[in-house]
């Protein structure tokens, strides 16, 4: 009787809990679907830092890694739980790998949108004493010569996407792809001379520009504070800018007192100095949006990569 | 801060408790399977984060140092690799110390991984630049190249049947395809199943093969006493002369070891593995290999300590990581807001110094800490099993699915414990199985990024002359083990 009893009074303590809950009252989960030391991972862990050590959150945010496919992490948010304590910290790869591979049922609209934090542009990259002096060099040359220069990419994703759009830039250009992998694999794979050209990140650039590679212009909107000199792909005549934004999403069907508390937790990190000058270091750029703004920037981006994206594709695949 | 400075910051108080704590925390997981060094690293990079870089990376590198080495405890006396790396050494250290000599078989390791250790330390200081500046010019073709030889030598490898040896290496092979094809990005032979998008991971598989399997083929007979040996001190320092004896080997081991740490992925578990079987057909009694071989261990263990060193060299001089180890030590330093690369050397020159300091210091801590705690460690053997096994599943399924969080991760792990047991019955060596797993990848991503490269020719395989070499090197890895028996098979009948 006493037992019985007792297993009400717990069971009514716990029905009671829901009601009363202030987001946030247990420790946020949130899930990098790559591996640890990637920009995103970096991003989500500096990010989680300033949130904790501010006590912006009071609760614990724990930051989980999913390696392998970017899929498999997004997936487990998207199937989990939506009661406010899941996110998944992603960039343009969950837009462009739902145009390039639409059999996985991985879609940005399967998610509620939170927050944009940032992002990063990307520079073409020759090695140091490359005959290509400027763009115009590298892209008349994979003109005259059309799949004769390689370009060392991961196929399908974003440095792929990369190299498609100096080529829509500039018609009748092609490169002759090769799957190197990412931004340590494609540098070192320059230096040894297996590629002609390449696509870093503004950060990887960063970290290997002393090292015998150049820039041959930015894909971003407007010059990079850090590289004045680098000129901009709208600027010498390819009409188009190329970025990848750091993403934050939670489950479908979140409630909306943990997805508001999660976007005013990060605009809030976001325009700390801490975080300001790590967007400076890592050559990115420092913006915020939410809420519908967010919503239609993410359908704005979805269309203006949907072409470059299908191109992209593998030819097994198409 | 020169290398000096950095030897004199670890004599300091705090990075010296740092450093042990590493190492012994290391050795400690290094011994219980299932657990490897990587995944411990993995579970205390959270705890770095309030540390200053210089104490974080003293903290690590112990940690690598000391899970390396204390593999050897469980393979020698309980014949499952504490590490991946310590295969080799489940090979012949357990037949050594089954013979009642596990004193001498802990000692002829733990000597072998001192100078293993030291080797690769001197190739860590001395050729870091020079070599990196090589490396780069091997390209996908070259890389193949290497891989075939790689998986060539394993089939000289095999206990037994050369037969039993292949198709457990080619089963292994075919079951690295599915999951994320990382030439396309996309995702194959999967069946259907969410779970399978990373195809079977390394660790699942590698946790399951060797320490379920083992686990249950041992609990069939629980109670009749244990297999386990117990540990004694007698051997454990080994003598002067037995430097002498063993020292080309240690030597050609370890340099076997450095040479193949220094490429990407490629890691400890390869290098004690070629260690072993070059060890094997030069040896004069290569028969013994198997049964209690000194030399076998002596060889493995060299090589797998020589690698941590080379694998540091292209972590250091380009930033990529050799191996899981140290990919973490990468995502450590990068969290740290620092850039490995040729930049570091000049940009932050405390932490290039303080990671070769304490690869030696802590190999030399390591060769004290096992020398003196040999007793101790091998107490954790004395635990009964009705306690101790049911400790390592819960181990196996934590490190199944502390990777990814995937609790599909645990099921395969089982799933491979079943197949693991069922090639133990059938005499199926497990080691060529694990090889082909880990090598396919690697050969088939090398491969066809090379064909990208060239338009669909194969040509530059052949006339490149890196890569041919490493053909011709292959090949001769096939015929030999052919040509030595028939050899003998001539001279027996002459």
């Amino acid at each position: 009787m006493v037992r019985k009893l007792a297993a009400v009074l717990v069971a009514m303590f716990f029905a009671a809990t829901p009601a009363l809950a202030q987001w946030p009252e247990k420790p946020i989960r949130v899930i990098v679907p790559f591996g640890p030391g990637g920009t995103t991972d970096i991003l989500a862990r500096t990010m989680q830092k300033v949130i904790d050590e501010k006590k912006i959150i009071p609760q614990p945010v724990v930051i989980q890694n999913v390696g392998g496919h970017f899929s498999v992490g997004a997936r487990q948010v998207m199937t989990a739980a939506p009661d406010g304590y899941t996110f998944l910290a992603i960039h343009l790869a969950l837009l462009s790998g739902e145009i390039v591979d639409p059999g996985r049922g991985i879609s940005y609209r399967n998610f509620e949108p939170v927050a944009l934090t940032g992002g990063f542009c990307f520079h073409p990259i020759v090695r140091a004493d490359s005959p290509y002096r400027t763009l115009k060099d590298l892209l008349t040359a994979a003109k005259d010569r059309p799949n004769t220069l390689v370009a060392g990419v991961n196929i399908g994703a974003l440095n792929h996407m990369g190299g498609l759009f100096l080529e829509q830039g500039f018609p009748g250009a092609k490169f002759r792809y090769a799957q190197i992998g990412g931004g340590g694999e494609n540098f070192a794979a320059i230096m040894g001379g297996h590629t002609q050209m390449t696509i870093l990140s503004s950060s990887e650039y960063q970290t290997y520009k002393a090292n015998g590679v150049r820039a041959l212009g930015y894909t971003g909107p407007a010059r990079l504070a850090l590289e004045p000199d680098i000129q901009t792909t709208r600027e010498l005549g390819l009409g188009f800018d190329y970025c990848a934004e750091n993403f934050w999403f939670a489950p479908k069907g979140t409630p909306a007192a943990a997805i508001e508390g999660m976007a005013n937790a990060l605009e809030r990190a976001t325009a700390t100095p801490e975080m300001k000058e790590f967007f400076d270091k890592q050559a990115q750029t420092g913006q915020f949006l939410r809420g519908a703004a967010f919503a239609k920037h993410l359908v704005d981006i979805y269309q203006s990569i949907e072409p470059v994206a299908k191109l992209a594709t593998p030819p097994q695949q198409r | 801060m020169t290398l000096l400075d950095s030897f004199f910051h670890l004599m300091e108080p705090a990075p010296f408790l740092l450093m042990m704590i590493g190492v012994i925390v290391g050795i400690a997981v290094g011994v219980m399977p299932g657990i490897t060094a990587g995944m411990l690293m993995a579970l205390t990079l959270p705890f770095t984060y309030a540390m200053a870089p210089v104490d974080a990376i003293i903290l690590l590198i112990s940690m690598f140092v000391g899970g390396v080495s204390g593999g050897l405890v469980t393979a020698t006396l309980m014949r499952i690799p504490g590490e991946p790396s310590a295969i080799m050494t489940t090979l012949d250290g357990y037949p050594l110390a089954k013979r009642g000599f596990p004193g001498r078989a802990l000692g002829l390791g733990n000597a072998a991984s001192i100078v293993g250790g030291i080797v690769g330390w001197i190739a860590l200081v001395l050729l870091t630049r020079p070599i990196a500046d090589f490396a780069v010019q091997l390209g996908p073709w070259e890389n193949f190249s290497l891989v075939l030889t790689a998986l060539v030598l394993v089939s000289s490898l095999s206990r037994g049947s050369f037969l039993k040896g292949m198709i457990s290496a080619l089963l292994g092979v075919l079951l690295a395809f599915p999951g994320v094809d990382q030439t396309s990005g996309l995702v194959r032979l999967t069946f259907g199943f969410d779970a399978m998008t990373n195809g079977f991971q390394l660790l699942p598989v590698v946790i399951g093969l060797f320490a379920m399997s083992q686990l249950v083929a041992d609990t069939m007979h629980v109670n009749q006493g244990t297999d386990h040996i117990r540990a004694n001190m007698k051997g454990v320092l080994i003598s002067l002369k037995d430097y002498a004896t063993h020292g080309w080997n240690m030597l050609r081991s370890s340099l076997i070891g450095l040479w193949i740490g220094i490429h990407p992925g490629v890691g400890a578990t390869v290098s004690s593995i070629v260690a072993y079987t070059v060890a094997k057909n030069m040896s004069k009694t290569p028969e013994e290999f198997g049964k209690g071989s000194e030399e076998a261990i002596v060889a493995a263990e060299s090589a797998n300590n020589a690698t941590t060193g080379g694998t540091l060299i292209p972590l250091l001089a380009l930033g990529i990581p050799g191996g899981i180890a140290d990919a973490i030590l990468l995502a450590a330093l990068v969290m740290h807001n620092l850039r490995p690369g040729p930049l570091l050397f000049t940009t932050n020159p405390e932490i290039v110094n303080t990671i070769m300091a304490t690869h030696l210091v802590a190999h030399l801590a390591m060769f004290a800490t096992m020398t003196l705690g040999t007793l101790v460690f091998a107490r954790l053997m004395l635990i009964p099993r009705a306690i101790l096994f049911p400790l390592i599943v819960v181990f196996c399924a934590i490190g199944a699915f502390a990777m990814d969080g995937q609790i599909a991760d645990v099921w395969i792990m089982l799933l491979f414990g079943l197949v693991g047991l069922a090639m133990e019955i059938a005499r199926f060596p497990l080691a060529p199985f694990v090889i082909g797993f880990v090598l396919a990848p690697l050969a088939e991503g090398k491969l066809r990024s090379a064909l990208m490269i060239s338009d669909g020719s194969l040509w530059p395989l052949v006339t490149r002359p890196i890569s041919l070499l490493l053909l011709l090197v292959s090949v001769a890895c096939f015929v030999w083990p052919f040509w030595r028996e028939w050899r003998q098979r001539r001279n027996s009948t002459a």
